[in-house]
């Protein structure tokens, strides 16, 4: 016997059809608006997943990036202040090996001496160099002067002895040390010796009216160190440099794939919008061909 | 020896037979909405004939037809569809109830998404990032208590919002429990209709419909089997148990689980646990759905606040440094307590900003101790912590231990891909007993469904017939004219 066919299956199929279909439109109409191919968990458990995992990784990329910027700032304060102590410490140099010169007179030695006390201050302030607010040579300490210009009797000196490095995190366990060991550079070899005592030691000299060319070994010393130093920021710079460029592509990798995880696709989806608008339609037109007449309608 | 009047009685019983045929008719259309409602068929049955008596001679062998008669109204239904529908029906009612419950609570966790708890807590691991930048910024601080804040309210409101939808799925148990005995009690006063009148020898079949709709209705609440009674009854038992025994039903209720205070179902007085149904759906929502995700929840508040406060103890705040003594503040206290040393948070729940950070930005701990004073620049407790969110937590076998070790972040979306998996699960299954239910429902409709065709095409046959019926009488009533009033007036 052939399936008995009532207008109560017609009209229960037609709606269950329709209702489907408008799940679907309501789900690409979803996707249409959103942009992501899901909206819930459920969609796609393991996209959602997945979504998360970007989302975080993007978050930290970014954080690694901020990271990366403030390193990098304190590198380039710190290169361009340690560029211009070395211009000072080779002027320095040049008047030492001037003060050498037979011809000098007593008074120029001092007028030499009182070119070198200004080359100190200008020394101190840069070893009290700041980075937002902060001192970039006293280690941790960052809210302290490093260098006390009434230090050694009113001298002036390198007061600092904090030699902590800060680290800051630009990758997953990856940690760059943002400022430099000031230690090395200002208090070189050691407090009693460092730079400014050197100088203290030839304004004596030059101010008592007396050559100053025995202090030139030590002002090298004090100048390859400089340099020495220097030479090590730049290889710090140049790895943060390359992290950096690391980040940025990441950046774009994790981006790329976060969107092939969970962008729908609108090209397609609104392809499949339209047809199943079509789809649609033809349930609707179907169901007002079918549902409406009865044989009541010819038996008249 | 047939009666003059023979043939008058013959037409009027075929005019009786098709009337009640089209009334019948006229019942299945007027029904053909109604819920439940089978269409009904007249039986139509010659009825006794007498012997042909022949005028000649007294042996003529044969029967003379006396017509028709409306011998029963039989109501067109399958009950092995019956039983299919409703074993079907239940394994609806339980994805259903799953269902509902696994898509509120993918509403509430609201992941993956710019708002959920993974992008708070994330901010979060920013904000101590930020702090290791610039530890004695004072804007990188509060970001960090606000950011830290957001978790704890997210950890907080989640919670609520799922022990809501637990105390609201204990209303529906307490519901559905009312609405069973009530179709219970209606059941049992239908038996009682039928019982009254199936002796009688009439077929009660609107009757039968109506209990066949509360029964559907039961089937798909709790797992059911009714059975043939006498007189008509039906007796229903739920899962083996008895329910409604001809005209008494037993009480389906809820008491109060005095320990967990929620409502526990009874049947008949004794303790009644439902494995299938939506009935069962609930219970299994309510116990073992909603607290599952609680307790991760739970997990991951307690571990995550943990291991920020095991290392901003050991760190030391700027107002440490300031006043030369370490106070080893937790980050995060339970609510419950409130105060600066107060124990760790014990739930997701109770999660709160220790009150003195809350009342001063100076007692976050960005730095660790270092031999003599500590400088302001240090950052390595602000480093350390950010770094948390990367650190693999052993798992363990205390109550808020991780059953396996992974990250914080891996725990939380094994707990989201999980519930994305259970809702796709009910989802599918849900769609699937949709389908079942449905292609059993037109397997049914398809035999007791009323099709207006078919019942246009049987009043157009049953009108035709009554018509014929009249138009024999109409005859015979011509040949009795003939007979009085022609015939013996020969000459007149």
């Amino acid at each position: 016997m052939s399936v008995r066919v009532t207008q109560n299956m017609l009209n229960n199929n037609m709606l269950r059809n329709l209702h489907k279909s408008m799940g679907n439109m309501d789900n690409l109409q979803q996707q249409l608006s959103s942009g992501k191919k899901i909206s819930k968990p459920s969609d796609d458990p393991v996209v959602a997943a997945r979504g998360m995992f970007y989302r975080s990784s993007l978050m930290e990329n970014d954080q690694y990036k901020r990271n990366v910027d403030e390193a990098q700032s304190w590198m380039d304060m710190t290169d361009s202040t340690m560029d211009e102590v070395g211009n000072v410490i080779k002027r320095i140099k040049e008047l030492l090996v001037y003060s050498g010169d037979g011809a000098v007179s007593a008074q120029d030695l001092k007028t030499m001496g009182s070119e070198i006390q200004e080359l100190k201050n200008h020394l101190g302030t840069l070893a009290n160099q700041q980075v937002n607010g902060k001192y970039i040579f006293s280690g941790t300490d960052t809210n302290k002067a490093p260098y006390d210009p009434t230090a050694n009797n009113g001298k002036g000196d390198f007061v600092s002895t904090n030699s902590s490095p800060i680290n800051l995190e630009v990758s997953q366990g990856i940690f760059v040390t943002s400022n430099v060991n000031a230690q090395n550079i200002f208090n070189y070899p050691d407090n009693n010796n460092n730079m400014f005592k050197v100088i203290d030691n030839i304004l004596n000299e030059l101010n008592s009216g007396r050559t100053a060319t025995q202090f030139q070994i030590q002002i090298d010393q004090q100048y390859n160190q400089l340099l020495a130093q220097r030479s090590a920021l730049g290889a710090s710079v140049n790895r943060v440099e390359l992290i950096a460029d690391r980040l940025d592509t990441q950046e774009v990798s994790i981006s790329d794939l976060m969107s092939k995880n969970e962008d729908a696709d609108m090209a397609k989806v609104m392809t499949n919008l339209k047809e199943q608008e079509s789809v649609h339609n033809a349930a609707l037109g179907a169901g007002a061909r079918i549902i409406q007449p009865t044989l009541l309608d010819f038996l008249r | 020896m047939r009666s003059t009047f023979h043939g008058i009685e013959v037409s009027k019983r075929g005019l009786f037979a098709q009337q009640s045929a089209l009334n019948t008719t006229g019942h299945n259309i007027s029904n053909a909405n109604t819920e439940g409602y089978s269409r009904q068929r007249v039986n139509m049955e010659t009825t006794t004939g007498l012997p042909y008596v022949g005028m000649y001679t007294s042996v003529e062998p044969g029967l003379l037809g006396t017509g028709v008669q409306a011998d029963s109204i039989q109501r067109l239904r399958e009950e092995f569809l019956d039983i299919q529908y409703r074993n079907e029906y239940k394994r609806q009612g339980y994805w259903d109830a799953r269902l509902e419950t696994l898509e509120k609570m993918e509403g509430i966790m609201n992941e993956p998404s710019d708002t959920g708890l993974q992008k708070v807590m994330d901010q979060m691991w920013q904000a101590w990032q930020d702090l290791a930048k610039d530890p004695t910024d004072t804007s990188a601080r509060a970001v960090v208590r606000e950011r830290s804040k957001a978790v704890a309210d997210t950890f907080n409101t989640t919670y609520k919002h799922l022990q809501e939808v637990q105390s609201d799925l204990d209303n529906v148990v307490n519901v559905k429990a009312l609405e069973i005995n009530s179709l219970g009690q209606q059941i049992a006063s239908l038996n009682n209709q039928i019982a009254n009148i199936v002796p009688h020898g009439y077929q009660p079949n609107d009757l039968y419909d109506q209990r066949d709709v509360l029964l559907d209705k039961l089937s798909k609440l709790v797992d059911i089997k009714a059975t043939q009674s006498t007189n008509g009854m039906v007796n229903v038992t739920i899962e083996g148990r008895d329910f409604v025994n001809g005209m008494t039903s037993q009480p389906f209720a809820t008491q109060q689980n005095p320990t967990t205070g929620l409502s526990e179902l009874t049947l008949g007085g004794a303790a009644f646990t439902p494995t299938t149904g939506y009935m069962a759906g609930t219970l299994e929502s309510r116990d073992q759905i909603l607290p599952n995700m609680l307790k991760r929840l739970d997990v991951l508040a307690v571990n995550l606040t943990k291991e920020i406060n095991d290392v901003h103890r050991t760190g030391v705040s700027l107002a440490d440094i300031n006043n030369g003594t370490a106070q080893g503040l937790p980050f995060f206290v339970d609510s419950s307590t409130q105060t600066a040393n107060g124990g760790y948070p014990k739930g997701a729940a109770t999660i709160a900003i220790n009150p003195e950070i809350l009342k001063s930005l100076d007692a976050i701990a960005a730095a660790k101790p270092e031999a003599g004073s500590t400088p302001v620049g240090n950052n390595e407790a602000a480093l350390a912590i950010a770094s948390i969110k990367f650190k693999v937590i052993a798992a363990g076998t205390g109550p808020n231990d991780l059953a396996e070790s992974s990250t914080l972040d891996n725990y939380y979306r094994y707990t989201i891909s999980q519930l994305g998996v259970d809702a796709q699960e009910a989802t599918r299954n849900q769609a699937n007993a949709e389908m079942l239910v449905g292609t059993v429902d037109n397997q049914r409709q398809s035999v007791s469904g009323v099709s207006i065709d078919d019942e246009m095409a049987e009043m157009v046959k049953y009108q035709h017939a009554y018509s014929a019926s009249a138009r024999v009488m109409t005859s015979m009533d011509e040949i009795l004219d003939k007979v009085i009033n022609g015939m013996g007036r020969v000459g007149l």
